[in-house]
């Protein structure tokens, strides 16, 4: 029972991820770091470095984030992520699925979709 | 920024190409994504204040980044395995050469010969007593200990492989050669004693272990630098920061030995200029050890008998006098310490050079004064006493008789007229006799190792005296002295009472309170320490434990009322042979000054500091009518007027110990410009003379009238300065009391004729006065004899005389002696004769004794009529 509840928290963060990613970085620029920080703290999630910046590198292939590099005063300097209009759109989009998805589901519980 | 190792860039290049094929299956840029991890693992090395990036470090960084384990290729490192990293497993080159052979060599002679080394010398002290003491401080001993520390450290690090460490490593192996260097060359010149001792004999190992811990050192030097460049560093670090601190650290302990020699070389030139630059390095760099050794006659330590200071030529006379003028004290006030856990000044308990000489010498570890008793019986009306202190020494060495030798200074004007010594419980008393006469005895009997006891004048007021022997394993020796002073008067209605008290010894006092006072008088008694008054009859008394401080400092004088009215008393000689009556006058002077004018010498004696507010107030306080100058008795003395002296006074320094003979010479040329003139010397302890006071004794010998001489000695010590001066009647000493100010202030307000002075006059009668003048104490008699002895000495052909004179009344005058010899046979052979046991004084003196007896008869006849 545990190991089937194991393999689908596992399989539901990784399907979120790009969305969590995409959502975190909706209102304002980030570095991985800080990223990885954010998305850890939501119950649940969990995020390591040694994922995102693979994550982050294929979504910057595909045109939904861009970078610039940053001094920083604490280190070395950092790449900030930016959401492009077409992240935004596609941000946009996955919610949309989601809240449809989840919304159906919650339909089937109470009956009325058996109407 | 920080530096990976080879093996770090190694590991991460093995990794990038392990995980490169996984990124570009999953779409993505793998060059940007190593990119990026490499960023943020160095981000967090910068946080860490990580500078050195080791294999072990990245290992452990790349497996806390919890890549996916897609991204993982079976050929890049195992990231989650850092403890069995390989670098742990196997040994990286610089271990290699830790090998069985190697790690011997350091262990053996980089930690454990140094470390045994140090131990066997400290435990042995043969270097020492051979060659030189290679340890003669802590620090010395702390600083050669760090070579085999380091070493130890050094080669556990490497063996554990704590590259971390490696700078502080570096550090310290430089801080280990420095240490070794130093040491090495200092052993340099018994090299080849102990290689060939070593051959011969398998001794010698010691000598050698500067040398091969240095080898040791360069040993673990090379291993720290093939692990800095397994590290891609090309040597190990701090190289020469770690050598200046190890050599350096052992220069800055031997800088003050150095500035010693140097200054001491140049306190010993003949050229005044020279000579006085040396003193004044000396007081800035006091190697108060070294010069203390020097003055016990201790050489240096030399190689092969070589004066490598170039100060063993300096006799021990004058190291005393250099010892002096630099810290201000006598060099036997203080015993010389042993270098570090070192025997070397055993050997002063050994022998004592000064025996039966006429200087006290330096002080005995194993000698001491054990018993300590002062009993004093007072007359006020008379101005009169008499005081008897029981001295018991004992001496503690394993083997060696010693002689108890000791300067007493007298209340002034005081004579010794008593003299016992306690053989097998019986007391015998002294024979009186000319000044050589008895120390020749006393001098033949020491060498013949029996039972004398010698007393002789040291100069004004002064006696030196020396018991031998005091037999080993605490043998002990009992003597008396009998001291009839004269009393002080403070004014017509109070006399005082200056205690004697010991001003130089060879022998240790303990801090306890150990003389027992006992003083009793015919009035009332007073002092300002805290005493026990009793009040028995007709008698006062005021009696209590003194410690040695106490009665130096007259913390004891003795206060007593007088009957203000009498001024004129008369006495009997006590001795049979000699029915002497003198009448003793009282003479005040008052109103007009002393002096027309004064000259004001001050000793600038480091000793001096704690008077300066009493001598500063006391000038203030007085106004004075006559002309005074100031000499400053300073390394060169100065001139000046007395308004300018409380500024003088509050910035000069008064620093080590000063010749005041110039001052003084230039003083007396001053005052003798004027009739009635005097010098006023306030002073401290003088126990060296550093040159002959002839100058000043020739001008008092052609002109007897010269300015008079009044010395007032603020701490107890000896003053030989006083001492060559003996005899010149123009010198007085004043009375101290407990406090300082009062006396300096009595001393101007007496001269300036503001108070009263008053003296005594005592002249020869030839039949007892009339009733109503108050017979006083014989006492009187004998100081009218020690006066008239003085005038007769003074008097060219009347030597003779005066020694008679000395002779008959027992007394211990410049001319005459006290000695106490084992036997009769003693006594002939010298044509001495001891004292009568019927004609010597005593406490009670049988005046008093009758006195009591008829006050009890009194009292027991009232009681009886009451009845």
């Amino acid at each position: 029972m545990a190991d089937i509840f194991d393999n689908w928290t596992t399989q539901v963060r990784k399907g979120i991820l790009e969305l969590t990613v995409l959502t975190a970085l909706a209102d304002k620029d980030r570095y991985a770091y800080d990223l990885v920080k954010s998305i850890t703290q939501i119950p649940g999630l969990g995020i390591s470095e040694g994922t995102i910046y693979p994550l982050l590198s294929r979504l910057r292939l595909q045109g939904l984030v861009t970078t610039r590099l940053e001094e920083s005063s604490e280190g070395p300097a950092r790449k900030y992520y930016h959401l492009t209009k077409e992240g935004h759109e596609t941000l946009q989009m996955m919610e949309t699925y989601l809240d449809s998805i989840l919304n159906g589901v919650h339909m089937l519980r109470s009956g009325k979709g058996d109407k | 920024m920080n530096h990976w190792t080879k093996e770090a860039e190694d590991l991460w290049n093995q990794f990038s190409e392990g995980v490169r094929k996984q990124f570009e299956q999953e779409d993505v840029d793998s060059n940007e994504v190593l990119d990026d991890i490499r960023r943020h693992i160095e981000a967090e090395f910068d946080s860490q204040k990580l500078t050195v990036i080791t294999a072990d470090d990245l290992r452990k960084k790349l497996s806390s980044l919890e890549l996916p384990k897609s991204a993982v290729s079976p050929s890049s490192p195992d990231l989650c395995t850092s403890k069995q990293a390989p670098s742990s497993k196997t040994k990286a080159p610089y271990q290699m050469l830790l090998t069985a052979a190697g790690s011997f060599y350091i262990i053996l002679f980089g930690v454990l010969l140094p470390l045994g080394a140090a131990i066997f010398e400290l435990l042995t002290r043969i270097c020492t007593s051979i060659f030189f003491d290679p340890l003669p401080t802590l620090w010395h001993a702390i600083l050669f200990s760090l070579i085999p520390l380091i070493n130890l450290v050094g080669y556990l690090a490497v063996k554990f492989n704590k590259t971390n460490y490696l700078r502080r490593l570096g550090f310290l192996n430089a801080v280990s050669i420095g240490i070794a260097l130093f040491y090495t060359i200092w052993f340099v010149p018994i090299l080849p004693f102990a290689g060939i001792g070593l051959l011969a004999m398998g001794m010698g190992a010691c000598g050698l272990a500067p040398l091969l811990s240095l080898l040791a050192c360069f040993a673990m030097r090379g291993r720290l630098r093939l692990m800095a460049n397994e590290m891609n560093l090309p040597r190990a670090p701090y190289l020469w920061p770690g050598l200046a601190a190890g050599s350096g650290a052992l220069i800055l302990l031997v800088v003050p030995i150095l500035t010693t020699i140097i200054g001491l070389n140049m306190a010993d030139s003949s050229n005044p200029d020279t000579e006085l630059r040396g003193i004044r390095l000396l007081r800035i760099f006091p190697n108060q050890s070294f010069l203390l050794k020097r003055c016990y006659d201790f050489g240096t330590m030399d190689l092969y008998g070589i004066d490598i200071t170039g100060t063993n030529d300096i006799p021990a006379e004058k190291m005393r006098g250099i010892y002096y003028r630099v810290t201000g004290k006598s060099f036997n006030t203080q015993r010389p310490v042993s270098s570090f856990l070192g025997r070397d000044t055993d050997w002063i308990d050994d022998w004592d050079f000064d025996q039966a000489g006429d200087v006290v010498g330096g002080q005995l570890k194993n000698l001491s004064l054990i018993g300590s008793q002062i009993d004093a019986n007072l007359q006020a009306d008379g101005a009169v006493g008499y005081l008897e202190w029981v001295m018991q020494f004992k001496n503690d060495h394993q083997w060696t008789q010693r002689e108890a030798r000791f300067q007493i200074q007298l209340p002034p004007g005081g004579v010794v007229s008593r003299l016992t010594l306690w053989i097998d419980g019986q007391e015998r008393e002294a024979a009186f006799g000319g000044r050589s006469q008895t120390k020749q005895a006393y001098q033949s009997v020491v060498s013949r190792r029996r039972d004398p006891v010698l007393v002789t004048t040291k100069g004004p007021d002064q006696v030196l005296v020396q018991c031998f022997p005091i037999e080993p394993n605490g043998g002990t020796m009992k003597i008396r002295l009998g001291i009839s002073l004269p009393l002080d008067l403070l004014s017509k209605e109070e006399a005082l009472l200056q205690l004697p008290y010991i001003n130089e010894r060879n022998f240790q006092i303990p801090d306890t309170a150990i003389h027992q006072l006992w003083v009793e008088a015919d009035s009332e008694l007073s002092a300002q320490l805290n005493l026990t008054h009793e009040h028995p009859d007709a008698r006062y008394t005021l009696r209590g434990p003194l410690t040695n401080a106490q009665l130096e400092h007259q913390l004891a004088a003795v206060h007593l009322k007088r009957n203000p009215e009498i001024s004129r008393v008369w006495a009997r000689s006590g001795i049979e042979a000699d029915s002497v009556i003198v009448l003793q006058d009282l003479q005040n002077h008052k109103g007009n000054a002393l002096i027309d004018k004064a000259v004001l010498v001050i000793d600038t004696s480091e000793s001096m500091k704690d008077c300066l507010d009493a001598l500063r107030s006391a000038i203030a306080s007085v106004k004075i009518d006559f002309p005074i100058q100031v000499i400053t008795a300073d390394d060169t003395p100065q001139t000046f007027e007395l308004a300018a002296s409380n500024q003088w006074l509050s910035k000069q320094l008064f620093t080590g110990g000063k010749d005041n003979m110039p001052a003084l010479i230039r003083a007396w040329d001053i005052a003798a410009e004027s009739q009635q003139s005097a010098v006023i010397w306030i002073h401290s302890a003088q126990p060296q003379l550093f040159q002959q006071a002839d100058a000043l004794i020739q001008r008092w010998s052609r002109r007897p009238n010269g300015p008079r001489l009044f010395h007032l000695q603020t701490m107890p010590g000896p003053n030989l300065v006083i001492e060559s001066l003996d005899g010149i009647a123009q010198v007085e000493s004043i009375a101290r009391s407990a406090v300082l100010r009062n006396d300096l202030e009595r001393l101007f307000g007496q001269l300036n004729g503001s108070l009263p002075t008053y003296r005594f006059t005592r002249q020869v009668i030839t039949a007892a006065p009339e009733p109503a003048i108050k017979q006083a104490s014989s006492h009187i008699v004998r100081l009218w004899a020690k006066q008239e002895v003085n005038m007769r000495r003074a008097r060219r052909g009347s030597e003779n005389d005066a020694i008679d004179l000395a002779v008959r009344h027992q007394l211990v005058t410049p001319v005459s002696g006290a000695v106490v010899l084992e036997t009769k046979a003693q006594y002939d052979q010298h044509g001495l004769e001891p004292a009568d046991p019927e004609s010597v004084p005593t406490i009670p003196e049988p005046a008093t004794i009758l006195l009591m007896g008829l006050g009890t008869l009194m009292l027991a006849r009232r009681r009886g009529k009451t009845r």
